[in-house]
């Protein structure tokens, strides 16, 4: 592929999964700037992928990857620290694009609840239900077979459910 | 309650990069890979359009156009002293000067050929014999004034050469170790010594291939030098020659002053 089709591609490519790889990053480090900060850098990484002329069949997949990489470097950097705190220091994770006070308690109460159950199962669980991913689609980023997947995703599902309810 | 916690989650979907900010990114990407934004050329383009340089080239231009051809024309034969000089140096130059590439180089090359126009008009009143000493005031100051518009280029040129080979010598530090940096940017410099000191070596044949083989590395930088000191001696030559004729205007002055006495 000539390099200004290689550029061009990755421009339609950013343009397609850029809010996806956002809200991944958001959710994970539950800081705006910084993940916006950690978007623009998983992209420099894919970039680098896509310009050396390895071979990107799922940039979706790969995308995610990184980004999940760049999230795990961060916690390992900083101690995540606990979304209460960021909420009691005035964090606003909503972004308050007017949706109802019961809404946007409920959204808050998710985020929170989040931190808590592991990395993979926060992956599964925004990857399915707020991305839309089908269980083949994260199978395919996770490189395991896809009824594993389903599995695991109603099990990490059933772990949040149990989350809310004692909260 | 499964229902329920699908839909909050599904209504995180709404939380997005939002279009300024995935604006923002896009343009930092694209600065990173080195493609073109459109953004950064079509403000480019109108920038330059109404630049301040460009702003005095249509003005100059204007009034060139009003004047009319024949003053055009009129002005392009003028000499120190005439009516029409000034419309040569202080309008058709000017729009020439806006039109010249805004590189160092072209614009020292240009400021160089003007000095040369001075001195040949200052020859043109010496060999018609109307070297007043009015005129021939106006003519030393325009030389002056171009030989010093000219040395300005020639500084800058200098200035930017300088800060390429800086940069160069950065680029280097940050892809190889300083020592290997250091090597590499004394033994560029040495490639012209090397050269000279191989013309001293018996074996002429042995050198020449020599000589070849280093000059096919360091092409580039070998033309960049040459063509650099070209220029330098072109302009060094103008400067020599307004030397000259400035003292030959001076001889004459003493000339005719003893024989007015």
């Amino acid at each position: 592929m000539e390099l200004n089709d290689t550029k061009k591609t990755f421009i339609d490519i950013y343009e397609a999964y850029a809010d996806a790889i956002f809200r991944h990053c958001f959710f994970k480090v539950s800081d705006r700037e910084r993940a916006q900060d950690m978007t623009q850098q998983a992209f420099m990484q894919f970039w680098t992928y896509m310009k050396d002329g390895q071979n990107v069949e799922n940039p979706k997949a790969l995308l995610y990857r990184i980004a999940g990489n760049l999230a795990i470097d961060w916690y390992r950097k900083k101690k995540a620290e606990s979304l209460d705190n960021l909420i009691d220091a005035g964090f606003e994770p909503s972004d308050s694009r007017g949706e109802n006070i019961e809404q946007t308690a409920e959204f808050k109460n998710v985020l929170r609840l989040l931190p808590q159950i592991s990395q993979d199962e926060q992956n599964l669980i925004l990857w399915r239900f707020v991305e839309d991913l089908s269980p083949k689609d994260i199978a395919e980023i996770l490189n395991e077979r896809e009824n594993t997947v389903s599995v695991r995703i109603h099990r990490a599902l059933e772990r949040l459910k149990d989350l809310m309810k004692t909260s | 309650m499964k229902k329920d916690i699908v839909t909050i989650l599904k209504s995180m979907k709404e939380v997005s990069l939002g279009e300024k900010h995935k604006t923002e990114i896009k343009k930092h990407l694209l600065d990173h890979i080195g493609a073109p934004s459109h953004t950064t050329s079509s403000t480019n383009w109108y920038g330059l359009l109404w630049s301040h340089q460009f702003k005095v080239g249509y003005a100059a231009l204007f009034i060139t156009l009003s004047l009319g051809s024949t003053v055009v024309f009129a002005a392009e034969q003028a000499l120190p002293g005439d009516l029409f000089y000034p419309v040569k140096t202080k309008v058709t130059e000017r729009v020439e000067r806006v039109f010249v590439a805004s590189e160092p180089e072209p614009q020292a090359e240009y400021e160089t050929k003007l000095v040369e126009r001075r001195l040949q008009e200052a020859e043109r009143l010496d060999r018609e014999e109307e070297f007043e000493e009015r005129t021939k005031k106006i003519a030393k100051e325009e030389i002056e004034k171009q030989a010093d518009k000219a040395e300005q280029a020639l500084a800058k040129v200098k200035i930017v050469r300088e800060s390429k080979k800086n940069e160069e010598s950065i680029q280097l530090m940050g892809t190889f170790s300083a020592p290997q940096a250091t090597e590499m940017m004394s033994a560029k410099m040495n490639v012209r010594q090397d050269i000279d000191d191989d013309d001293n070596s018996d074996d002429k044949e042995d050198r020449d291939s020599r000589d070849d083989s280093r000059k096919a590395r360091n092409s580039d930088d070998n033309d960049d030098n040459d063509n650099d000191d070209d220029r330098d001696s072109d302009l060094r030559k103008v400067f020599e020659r307004h030397e000259d004729i400035v003292k030959k205007l001076d001889i004459k002055k003493n000339n005719r002053s003893r024989e007015d006495r």
